[in-house]
Formats: C-alpha cells, structure tokens, sequence
C-alpha cells in the first residue's frame, strides 16, 4: 500500500483533460518513474496543472503564474 | 591851722585820734585773715580749679583720641565697604555669566531635543508613509490578480488550456 502511494503521482487539472494530453502527462510522470497517476479536478487554478510526485511538485497552474506576478510586486 | 599841721607831721596817729598799737593790731588782724583766707580759701579753691582744668584736659585728650580712633574706623570701614561692594559687583557680574551660560545650555539642548522629536517625527511619517504606500500598492496588486484571475478564467478556453499543458510538459521534460 505505501510502495503504491509512492508510485502515484497526483496531477490537478482545471478541467478534464483530452485523450492526447492524458497520454503526454503519462509520458512525463513515467520518465520521472511514476507507473501510476490520480487526477484530481480543481477550478481554482484556473489552467494549466500542478504536479505532485512525492516531494517534488511542478506547477504549471495560471493561479501558481499569478501567485509568482504578485509575489514579484 | 600850721600848728594843727605840725602837731599833725609830729604825731600822726594821736592827730587822727588813732593808736599805734590799734593799727598794729588791725594789720596784724589783716596779715592772719589774708593768711587764713589763703590757706582755707583761696588755694584749696585754686586745686580745685587745676584739678578741675586738668580732668577737662584728659576729657579734651580723650575725646581728641577717641575721635582719631573714631576717623580711622571710619575710614577703614569705607575701606571694607568699598571691597565689599566691589566684590558684590564681581559675584553678581560672575552670576549673570552662569545664568547666561546656563541659559545658553539650556536652549541648546532645548533646541537639540526639538530637532531630535522633529528628526524622528519625520522618520515615523516616512515609515507611516511607505507602509500605506505598501498597503496601497498591495491593494492594487491583490485586486488586479483578482481581476485576472476572474478574466482568465471566463475567457480561458479548453484548447488555451491544453496548450498551456503541453508547454509546461515539453519545459519540464527538458529540465
């Protein structure tokens, strides 16, 4: 059970993604040595995703960009 | 009358119906009572007058001394006077420095506070200042992103969406 939460990766999205994007996002998260992902549906980033493999996170989200903007100003 | 004369240059006294032994008598009387007189009266009455003369002279004397003595208190008292006050007019010149002095001082560090309170009263309105500027601007910036944030997301649409999606995976794929 805990080497299966280890290989899962989370992604949040703000909507459901496509066949095709699905695929590339498998691609990625099993070049990192993810075998497994867990989609989670999240308005509030608005777009793009957020990554979630173990201590790593990519975020790609347009909330995470404007988070930066703000942080910068 | 030239017998009258003659009997009278003979004999005197009987001429003038007088003795001899009277006259003596009486002269005689006269010298005791002078003599008398003299001892009882006139030299204990002439003492008393030298003695009397002599005291108004040592009173003369004595007063003369007194009033020298008197004339150089004086004088040495306006002496003392004199340094007392020109001493007194040292001190009080002296006094006026220090209290001018002291005044001086006074005001300096009176001045020295107010331009102290006054440098740190600017400093807390520079720093109340930049602090509501900051609050301002984060104001701004808080509703600006929430603006954007309300834009994009009504206007974001599914293909922008699976465009952003592929440009983070090709960037981080690359990493």
């Amino acid at each position: 059970m805990n080497k299966d939460k280890e290989n899962t990766a989370v992604v949040v999205l703000a909507r459901k993604a496509d066949e095709e994007t699905a695929q590339k996002i498998a691609a990625f998260v099993q070049s990192r040595g993810y075998t497994k992902i867990r989609y989670e549906i999240d308005r509030r980033i608005i777009g793009g995703l957020i990554v979630y493999m173990g201590d790593e996170i990519y975020d790609g989200s347009v909330r995470g960009r404007l988070e930066q903007i703000r942080q910068s100003v | 009358m030239e017998i009258v004369v003659s009997q009278f240059l003979a004999n005197p006294f009987e001429a003038l119906g007088l003795e001899w032994q009277s006259i003596v008598l009486h002269l005689f009387n006269l010298v005791v009572l002078t003599v008398g007189l003299y001892l009882l009266l006139f030299r204990p009455v002439k003492r008393m007058i030298k003695e009397r003369q002599e005291k108004i002279k040592k009173i003369e004397k004595e007063n003369s001394e007194l009033n020298a003595e008197v004339k150089t208190m004086k004088e040495s008292t306006e002496v003392v006077l004199s340094e007392a006050k020109k001493e007194a007019a040292v001190i009080h010149e002296n006094a006026i420095k220090v209290a001018n002095s002291k005044a001086d001082e006074i005001v300096a560090e009176a001045r020295k506070q107010a331009k102290t309170l006054l440098e740190r009263t600017e400093l807390e309105m520079e720093e109340e200042h930049r602090q509501l500027r900051s609050d301002i601007e984060k104001q701004i910036s808080d509703v600006s992103m929430a603006v954007a944030e309300k834009v994009l997301d009504r206007n974001i649409r599914p293909e922008d969406d699976k465009k952003l999606i592929e440009e983070c995976l090709e960037r981080w794929s690359k990493e």
